[in-house]
């Protein structure tokens, strides 16, 4: 049997928590939320829909059940730097770049990792965009939140999850 | 000149987000300013990579069967949703309905040519029962990206069987077909000799899958033919999933390394992870 929707909404609920047991809890609730609002579900996407209710949850359910565990702060890049160019030739041909290793990455713990340091604003709009791939006026209806904030959020994410790789590349790859 | 102001037109391209006057000013401007070429290159890297690489967790077969056994129970302590006011002008009688589901489903169709369409709402919404079914369909079988692209590519495989037009080249030499499709496709896509494996490689054919241009790589094993689509980058959400049969053609899907690979066959889902096992793994 095929639960497309449960797979994403579950994903979801697992970015946003950064957390299995969480993440099973929140969809538990959300489930029985959905069932319970579906009066209130106006057409349109059902997964747009059923992603908003996730989301929702979760929100409250973290504002309920903090369990001590210390939130990452979110540290600031700085996206106001130009990022620095390098060499014009395609990514494909540099071994050692970052999103190549990226590209190449065996290491999905390390990755998870730079997009569970993302602060929560920017973590949601990516993993809408490049896992559920939502247009920008879907995420916007999932998020609360005018286009225009969904758009800025989304190049200041991706921008932090460039600079952060690239230093985790760095840190860890320090023969390299 | 600085292009500051285009980093956001960069991330807009990417996201499909621009229309066609503004795509093209943009890919204008991508000739003229080396900074947001560059850039452009490298959003498109990462998000090759990201969505390679992003974990994408389905839900645990536990938690899935949990939320289903909790819907029915759901649906009876609920009351019946969207109970439509009983103030419109049409239903200005006020007798209330007081009928059970069970005798409301008798009752719809001998009123239907008198009752006003406010109280065949009111009917309506007296079978919660079956409007709680409804929503868990809706909610089961919706059809989605991933749904859609399985129903692509199995139609793709029949037609190709059913015309004659399985082939465009044919050999079993991964490098004569590799090549081939240099100039074809926007990807070279990977191709493995698997005949030490009872799997035949006997040829590929550029394929248009879902609106894509798709590497169609076809293997033999015994009487099944095999067909493995390779794709650029993924259009449609895709989680890796087990094998799935429709039409009575199993069919799985992967990615790896900024490729989806979907694979269709006549074959026992069985076999046909195992072929995904051969295709993925370091073999």
């Amino acid at each position: 049997m095929v639960l497309p929707h449960l797979d994403a909404a579950y994903n979801f609920a697992r970015y946003l928590t950064r957390n299995p047991d969480d993440a099973a809890d929140v969809m538990q609730e959300a489930s029985i939320r959905a069932f319970r609002f579906f009066g209130g579900f106006k057409g349109g996407s059902v997964r747009t829909w059923l992603l908003t209710i996730v989301r929702n949850t979760a929100y409250t359910w973290m504002a309920n059940h903090r369990r001590g565990t210390v939130v990452t702060p979110v540290e600031d890049y700085g996206i106001e730097r130009p990022l620095e160019p390098f060499a014009a030739v395609p990514w494909e041909r540099l071994p050692d770049d970052p999103e190549t290793r990226l590209l190449l990455a065996e290491d999905r713990a390390a990755l998870m990792d730079v997009i569970d340091r993302l602060a929560p604003e920017f973590r949601e709009v990516l993993v809408l965009r490049e896992i559920e791939e939502l247009s920008y006026r879907e995420i916007a209806e999932v998020t609360s939140v005018p286009v225009g904030t969904v758009m800025s959020r989304l190049a200041r994410a991706r921008r932090q999850v460039q600079e952060n790789w690239r230093r985790h590349v760095a840190l860890e790859g320090g023969g390299r | 000149m600085s292009c500051a102001d285009n980093c956001l037109l960069v991330d807009l391209a990417l996201d499909d987000e621009l229309d066609a006057v503004g795509l093209a000013e943009f890919e204008r401007h991508l000739k003229e300013c080396p900074d947001c070429a560059v850039a452009y290159a490298r959003q498109k890297a990462l998000r090759g990579a990201l969505r390679a690489q992003m974990p994408r967790h389905r839900a645990p077969s536990a938690l899935v069967q949990r939320i289903r056994a909790a819907l029915p129970e759901t649906a009876e302590v609920l009351p019946a949703p969207a109970e439509p006011p009983v103030a419109e002008p049409q239903a200005a009688e006020p007798r209330p309905i007081e009928l059970r589901p069970a005798q409301s489903w008798h009752a719809v169709p001998a009123w239907a040519a008198l009752v006003t369409g406010a109280r065949l709402k009111m009917a309506i919404s007296a079978l919660g029962g079956a409007l709680a079914a409804a929503v868990a369909t809706v909610w089961l079988m919706h059809v989605t990206p991933e749904e859609r692209m399985t129903h692509a590519v199995v139609e793709s495989h029949v037609r190709a069987l059913m015309s004659g037009r399985l082939l465009d080249v044919v050999s079993a030499d991964p490098k004569t077909i590799r090549p081939w499709f240099t100039g074809r496709l926007d990807v070279s896509p990977p191709v493995k000799d698997l005949s030490a494996h009872g799997f035949e490689l006997i040829g590929a054919r550029l394929d248009y899958v879902d609106n894509r241009r798709a590497a169609a790589l076809v293997y033999r094993h015994n009487e099944h033919v095999i067909t493995l689509y390779i794709f650029s980058t993924p259009s449609a959400p895709t989680y890796d999933s087990d094998a799935v049969v429709r039409q009575g053609y199993a069919v799985c899907h992967w990615s790896r390394h900024g490729l989806t690979d979907w694979v269709v066959s006549d074959m026992d889902p069985d076999q046909l992870e195992q072929f995904e096992d051969l295709i993925t793994g370091s073999v």
